[in-house]
């Protein structure tokens, strides 16, 4: 039962729209041809009746002798000569006193022929009759009754054309229905096309174009605002994401940046140190670290305040960065301490050119907001290198943390001091292998 | 019922013959109601006001039942009035006929008609009389007496040079009988 009502279809519009057209069209046609065909019969009525009057006075006259002289033969044949021209059934002819004198009646030729005479009998009940002899002299009285052929004629006429007018009402209800079936269902057509291809492609930009059809017209409109409204919330949606990735993307950046100098932290240091030892141990080649740390940044601090230890500690990061190259990398680990990674390093000389130029970018006067100024800025520096004196990122930096504070330990301020895997350990003092002068 | 009709193409003797057979349970039409008949169907170019009817003296329609039947017939007739004269025909001269417009012969003998009828030719007087004869010697109609039926014969002949006009439907009803036979 459920099966059916799922297998019935609801029907096209072309189906109804022709049912509905061939429903007018028969109600129009039927009736027209009913009212047409009733006048026409009685028309045709009002002819029968005085045809066959004039028969019955053409017989009256002619057959006036016949009956005057009692020649019924005569009058016979009279009636027959005219009887089949003139489409009689039957002829009766009375005498002065009203009696029959003579009937004659053409034999019934089939069915048709005698349902012809029932309708012309029922269509002129009263025989149309004439008097025979002059009007001051009737010698008797004519009637007759017609065969009703030309009524049967008339109505086979009318079926036929009936017939005709209605196959062709058919074919061009058949052709019309088509046409404004197309009309309508064109346009519904195209919308949901269009609807299928937006869902497919999500393009909320394209629109449904005018239709023709007043109220799918409005449909369209309503459909295109509808995708106007989509196309909005698509775009602020759109735009809220990259709100929200940009803020992400912020807010990453910030997790691994030092939010005083913009330098990467520790975290970023830990990231990129991992990455840079993998390429390391992949290629066989060499990187460097250098651990710095302010030598007096606590005295400043003290007597200038914090925001000129602020202050020094940003200088200090933008001299650091400009004194490396674009593929090194710095970062500020917290307080005064910071790290440089060298790579890549081909030659065991570049950290010297490094050390090189960082001594000189802190070779120059420093100007503290709150008045002070400094000659120029001390800092202790450790070097290790991968792999010659460390193989993890972890001992990496304690190597070049150990060598940082046996520069520092050093009588001279601003030293700098190479790792020692012999006698450096992280946080012990060493004499440095190497002293330069700041 | 005054037709025109062309007399001159009938110009040719034909004695035709109308059949007034008696049918069954109808009596044949009396001889009365015939002669009238003829008459109410022929028309006169100048007629008088009263039809002459000259019927031979001593006839059957002279008098008794006969007389009274075709007196009865005529006045039946529409527009007309004919009246009745008994006379003496056998032997009479066509002037002293002047004054009847129809003559009846009746069973007058066919010696004493054969010369009323030459002069009476070319003259507008309805001749009526017994017999085939009479219309071959120039009488208009002629009734013929086969047993119980009397067939009327025109002479269309002597109707076209009488100058009288006889309705069509009458002679045709004299020609359906040579037609049919």
């Amino acid at each position: 039962m459920t099966d059916r009502r799922v297998m019935s279809v609801a029907p096209s519009v072309a189906s109804r729209v022709r049912r509905a057209q061939w429903r007018v069209a028969l109600f129009a046609s039927t009736g027209l041809a009913l009212t047409l065909s009733i006048a026409g019969l009685a028309v045709l009525r009002g002819h029968e009746q005085s045809s066959m009057h004039l028969v019955a006075s053409s017989l009256a006259i002619a057959g006036e002798p016949a009956l005057r002289f009692g020649d019924r033969a005569a009058m016979q044949e009279l009636i027959d000569q005219v009887a089949g021209p003139a489409r009689l059934a039957e002829v009766i002819v009375q005498n002065r006193s009203g009696a029959p004198w003579l009937r004659a009646e053409r034999p019934v030729d089939g069915t048709v022929d005698a349902w012809a005479r029932r309708l012309a009998r029922a269509l002129l009940p009263d025989a149309p009759s004439a008097e025979i002899g002059g009007p001051h002299d009737s010698i008797g009285r004519i009637a007759l009754r017609s065969n009703g052929q030309t009524l049967t004629q008339y109505l086979q006429w009318a079926a036929l054309c009936l017939a005709v007018s209605a196959a062709a009402t058919a074919l061009f209800v058949r052709w019309h229905a088509r046409r404004l079936a197309r009309w309508i269902t064109g346009p519904i057509e195209a919308l949901a096309s269009l609807t299928r291809e937006v869902r497919t492609s999500r393009d909320f930009a394209r629109r449904a174009a005018p239709a023709a059809v007043g109220e799918i017209d409005a449909l369209a409109d309503d459909f295109n605002a509808l995708l106007s409204e989509l196309q909005a919330q698509q775009a602020l949606i759109e735009a809220r994401h990259t709100d929200l990735r940009r803020a992400n993307e912020s807010l990453w950046s910030l997790s691994r940046h030092d939010t005083l100098t913009g330098l990467p932290n520790r975290a970023y240091l830990g990231e990129r140190l991992a990455r840079v030892l993998e390429e390391c141990r992949r290629h066989g080649s060499r990187a460097g670290l250098v651990f710095a740390d302010s030598d007096r940044f606590k005295q400043i601090n003290d007597r200038y305040g914090h925001a000129a230890g602020d202050a020094l500690l940003i200088e200090l990061a933008s001299r650091l960065r400009s004194s490396v190259r674009e593929s090194d990398f710095i970062a500020r680990l917290g307080g005064d301490e910071f790290v440089i990674v060298l790579t890549p390093m081909r030659h065991p000389q570049e950290i010297d050119v490094l050390i090189e130029r960082v001594r000189g970018s802190l070779n120059r006067p420093v100007r503290l907001p709150g008045g002070g100024e400094l000659e120029s800025i001390s800092m202790s520096l450790g070097v290790a290198v991968y792999p010659d004196h460390a193989d993890t990122i972890d001992d990496l930096i304690r190597a070049a943390d150990a060598a940082m504070y046996r520069a520092k330990e050093s009588p001279q301020r601003g030293a700098t001091a190479t790792f020692l895997p012999s006698g450096d350990a992280p946080g012990a003092p060493h004499r440095p292998s190497r002293e330069t002068l700041p | 019922m005054t037709h025109r009709f062309p007399f001159a193409a009938l110009t040719l003797f034909a004695v035709l013959g109308v059949n007034v057979r008696a049918q069954q349970g109808e009596a044949v039409r009396p001889l009365p109601e015939l002669v009238a008949g003829i008459v109410h169907y022929t028309r006169w170019p100048d007629p008088p006001a009263t039809l002459r009817l000259c019927v031979e003296a001593g006839d059957e329609l002279a008098d008794g039942d006969g007389a009274r039947q075709l007196f009865e017939a005529l006045a039946l007739l529409p527009e007309r009035r004919v009246s009745t004269v008994a006379r003496r025909i056998a032997g009479a001269t066509a002037a002293s006929l002047q004054d009847c417009q129809a003559i009846y012969f009746g069973q007058v003998s066919s010696a004493s008609w054969r010369y009323l009828l030459q002069e009476l030719a070319n003259q507008p007087v309805l001749t009526i009389g017994p017999g085939e004869d009479f219309c071959s010697w120039g009488g208009v109609f002629c009734l013929e007496r086969a047993g119980a039926s009397v067939r009327i014969k025109a002479n269309l002949d002597a109707v076209a040079r009488s100058g009288l006009r006889v309705n069509p439907q009458l002679l045709r009803l004299t020609q359906r009988g040579k037609v049919a036979r």
